[in-house]
């Protein structure tokens, strides 16, 4: 432990002259607020300094930013943030230097308008994605959660670092637990991004945090538009009236039990899922079983595993299509109703899993009930979202392969 | 006349000893002055070492901006050197846990992984990750790992006083032991979801990322108690490794001995791969090279093979973090590359003999 | 980082900066608008999308401070220079005394404290759009370098030698 006092007392010594204080920058009078006329005396200072050889002591450029921020968004007090693991945090300068390990929050980050120079690093998965994420090529490789690059975290001075809250606890633990000792400074936070329960909150709080309450705000809009029409137009559909589905993602009879992310979004779309009282997550099913229990509508998730086609970096459908006769061709299977009636959709798990869940709940809720929702148009959702809040040039039209039939 | 001889031939040996592990400690210095300047931030040579000072004695160094700016204290000495550290004391443990069973069980081929240790803590490791399920909350993977471990040593020392603690009981009860392990390991691999399944084989692959300055205190602590006792307990080793019979009439108790040497190496073993996965080949490797330079008496060879082993880890260790640049390959890979050429290497020079 | 120190490297800088960046939606800007009557000129600065900023206007030689309606702990005079704190307002108006012509004399800048941008007051758009650039660190030097070095005091030593 003696190394870590050495190290306290190094660091101490180090921030002798940038002293990092907890109070909110530029508040004269220490009471926790910033109140106009203390921001109004801190810019004429500043300005009197370099503009008219004022002789007052002045705050540094930096502070006058963080006070102009804390002023403008937090009503200028510090800000206590509760993140999704339900840690609270108090800032009294916004974030100006964030090391992202969750290619999902950059994509929500996205939606609300933040802009990728405030991100310093990001991990291996977003760098190896140029197409959705073409402003982040040349950002810093943090490797994965599993995988971290530390001496690159460390290189590239965060104030903050987004980690995941449910996935690879025991691995975020340890990063930040090293990240810790490398900088004492770092604050870290803990966002999913991509449950469904949780994202409202998430995308209110991140907006709060970076100063986009506005474009949080708008997007929740957008996605209440979506996720509020369908919930609404579903609530009238009696228990024993439900759709039922089975689903299988890229692993050949790999569905989804209870308490499973696809699980949830097959009862957000109105569907009932036939193996929801399946204990175990991802349970391998029986091929008799999905017969005896003749789901209306199958959905079939592919992108991962074996089936790795499709999506925003390949336009080719065809593969959907494959997989779709493989189904329907499976021995006895045309004696379930999905198979009969044509109700065999493939959907790709960038649209179903990850921040864009809602476009596929809008995509299986209309093919649960095309006639409840003949206004609601799936892709054109998927485009606004793409070209209004993720600020892609990516035409649907041209490009890309999410969902079959089209 | 021939006692003259023998006294030289001995003397000569002493002193070729004495020179090994002399060379091994000045190469693990040179070795860890590299290693502290390895890393993907880039810090240069000077400011590396600069760092270390100043972590040292604060007061005394005046940091350039340019390290007050890029961290180099912080990262040098929140990262960097106990990784290194961590590198020698567990290539040491692994070595010397390696020495012991190789002499234990007179077989060359013993290691803590051929008697299902490594299995059982990967298993363990794999309840922790997939199941979320273990002892000591806050710690799942490391208690698991740790726990199934030790579990592992006494199934096999409780096999073992079934069945008459002989060298071959032992060695089929690990492998008994080890497909076990790993049959549930992989079961629960087919039940886990992808993310969980990655983590565990990211776990199994062996790595010095998740090294701190307190688990590198519990580590070295115990390696610290553990070395003089079995130094203590050397020349019982040497009879052992002749043979039950012969270890018995010269008044060793061979039944303690083996179970207090097999509970000596399980434990060295178990404390650092619960920390760092499975790592594996130290322990069988090392020995085998100090065995063909200073012969196998095993009060020098337990130290110069922990010496070796500290070594081959820390060597790895520098590859892994350099040979692909941007990426740190799991230093438990590194070592199993590092490990065939050894065995050709063997395979080959039987021929001779 | 002072934005009146403009080195060539950081001009190159700033052009491809410029280049690179998209325009944002709607621009920072001030603009000044004058009205006289005889000796007495009123200076109206509109203020564009800038939430929290600061202006220091220059008054020309000849001309002298009548005062303003900005509030007085937003404003600071200081010779022929006036600051204002800029905290939501979207006009600021001062008059000074002076003749007409001097009107076109006046020289000011603006910085917008939100989004780091600052500019010339009159002219379109921020001179200095965004945050500077963050400078590349130096190349570290390690073992290649103390090699490199080796290799050239070899080549040196045997070029002298000759």
């Amino acid at each position: 432990m003696t190394h870590k006092l050495l190290l306290l007392v190094c660091c101490i010594f180090l921030l002798a002259g940038t002293a990092a204080a907890e109070t909110v920058p530029c508040d004269s009078d220490g009471d926790g607020t910033l109140t106009a006329s203390e921001l109004a005396t801190a810019i004429l200072d500043s300005l009197d300094a370099r503009f008219m050889g004022g002789t007052v002591e002045v705050p540094s450029s930096d502070d006058l930013r963080d006070a102009a921020f804390v002023y403008e968004h937090w009503d200028g007090r510090a800000l206590t943030i509760t993140d999704s693991s339900g840690r609270e945090t108090t800032l009294s300068r916004p974030l100006r230097k964030i090391a992202v390990f969750n290619s999902d929050t950059i994509e929500m980050m996205r939606s609300i308008g933040v802009e990728s120079d405030r991100v310093v690093g990001v991990s291996k998965y977003t760098l190896e994605d140029p197409t959705y994420f073409p402003e982040y090529r040349g950002k810093a490789n943090l490797g994965s959660t599993w995988a971290p690059d530390y001496e690159q975290a460390a290189a590239v001075r965060p104030d903050a670092v987004f980690l995941y809250a449910t996935i690879s606890q025991s691995s975020c633990d340890e990063i930040e637990e090293t990240l810790s000792s490398i900088d004492p400074g770092i604050r870290f936070f803990r966002f999913d991004s991509y449950r469904p329960t949780a994202y409202a909150d998430e995308v209110r709080t991140m907006g709060a945090l970076l100063g986009k309450e506005e474009g949080a705000e708008r997007f929740l809009a957008f996605h209440g538009s979506v996720m509020d029409t369908v919930a609404g137009r579903i609530a009238s559909i009696p228990a024993d009236e439900r759709v039922s589905v089975y689903l299988e993602n890229w692993d050949d009879y790999k569905s989804a039990g209870n308490g499973s992310g696809y699980d949830e979004k097959i009862g957000l779309a109105g569907g009932r899922n036939i193996f929801a009282d399946t204990a175990v997550e991802y349970p391998a099913v029986d091929p008799e079983a999905v017969i005896s229990r003749n789901p209306d509508v199958i959905v079939k998730i592919v992108g991962a595993g074996e089936l790795v086609f499709g999506g925003y970096g390949d336009d080719d459908p065809a593969p959907f299509e494959e997989v779709t006769r493989a189904i329907e061709d499976r021995p006895v299977w045309d004696r379930i109703d999905a198979v009969r009636d044509g109700r065999v959709h493939v959907i790709h798990s960038d649209v179903i899993g990850g921040p864009e869940y809602f476009i596929g709940v809008a995509y299986m809720a209309k093919w649960f009930y095309p006639d409840l929702f003949p206004d609601l148009d799936p892709r054109a959702v998927h485009q606004q979202y793409l070209s209004e809040f993720q600020r892609l040039d990516y035409d649907l039209e041209e490009h890309g392969a999410f969902v079959y039939p089209v | 006349m021939m006692t003259d001889f023998g006294r030289q031939e001995y003397a000569r040996l002493t002193e070729k000893r004495a020179l090994f592990i002399a060379a091994l400690i000045l190469i693990l210095a040179a070795l860890v002055g590299v290693a502290v300047t390895l890393g993907s931030a880039n810090l240069p040579v000077a400011d590396s070492y600069l760092a270390i000072l100043a972590g040292l004695f604060p007061e005394a160094v005046d940091l350039p901006d340019r390290m007050v700016e890029s961290n180099a204290v912080g990262i040098v000495w929140g990262w960097r050197l106990h990784r290194v550290l961590f590198a020698i004391v567990a290539g040491f443990g692994l070595a010397i846990a390696g020495t012991v069973m190789q002499g234990v069980l007179r077989n060359p081929l013993a290691s803590p992984f051929t008697l299902g240790i490594a299995s059982a803590a990967s298993c363990g490791a794999s309840v922790a990750i997939i199941l979320g399920a273990g002892f000591l909350s806050g710690y799942l993977v490391i208690g698991n790992a740790f726990l199934f471990a030790m579990l592992a040593a006494g199934a096999i020392y409780g096999m073992a006083r079934l069945k008459g603690m002989g060298s071959e009981t032992m060695i089929l009860a690990g492998i008994a032991l080890m497909y076990l392990f790993s049959a549930v390991t992989s079961f629960l691999q087919y039940l886990g979801t992808s993310e969980k399944v990655q983590e565990v084989v990211f776990w199994m692959f062996g790595s010095l990322d998740k090294s701190s300055w307190p688990k590198l205190g519990l580590v070295t602590v115990v390696v610290v108690a553990v070395v003089p006792l079995l130094l203590w307990r050397a020349w019982d080793l040497n009879a052992l490794a002749e043979g039950d019979e012969t270890a018995k009439s010269l008044g060793v108790p061979v039944e303690r001995s083996m179970a207090g040497f097999m509970l000596a190496a399980s434990l060295v073993t178990a404390v650092i791969i619960c920390f760092t996965g499975t790592i594996g080949f130290i322990g069988l490797v090392a020995p085998h090279i100090t065995r063909m330079v200073i012969g196998a008496d095993h009060r020098t060879l337990i130290p110069a093979s922990g010496l070796v082993g500290a070594v081959i880890l820390l060597g790895a260790d520098c590859l892994a973090r350099t040979v692909i640049p941007g990426a740190i390959i799991p230093v438990g890979i590194m070592t199993a590359f590092l490990g065939i050429p050894f065995f050709v290497y063997l395979f080959m020079r039987r021929r001779d003999a | 980082m002072n934005p009146s120190v403009m080195t060539p490297r950081r001009a190159v800088g700033l052009c491809i900066l410029i280049a690179l960046l998209a325009a944002p939606a709607t621009a920072a800007s001030v603009e000044r608008t004058l009205t006289s009557s005889g000796n007495d000129l009123t200076v109206t600065l509109t203020v564009t999308d800038i939430t929290v900023g600061g202006i220091v206007e220059t008054i020309p030689d000849g001309c002298t401070w009548a005062g303003t309606d900005h509030p007085e702990n937003r404003t600071r005079v200081s010779g022929q220079h006036v600051a204002f704190a800029v905290v939501g307002e979207e006009t600021v108006r001062y008059r000074m005394q002076g003749p007409a012509e001097a009107g076109e004399e006046i020289a000011g800048t603006w910085e917008d404290l939100q989004a780091g941008e600052s500019g010339t007051v009159g002219s379109d758009g921020p001179r200095n759009p965004g945050e500077a650039a963050q400078t590349t660190a130096p190349g570290a030097p390690g073992f290649e370098w103390a090699a490199a070095l080796a290799a050239l005091v070899v080549l040196c030593v045997r070029r002298c030698g000759r």
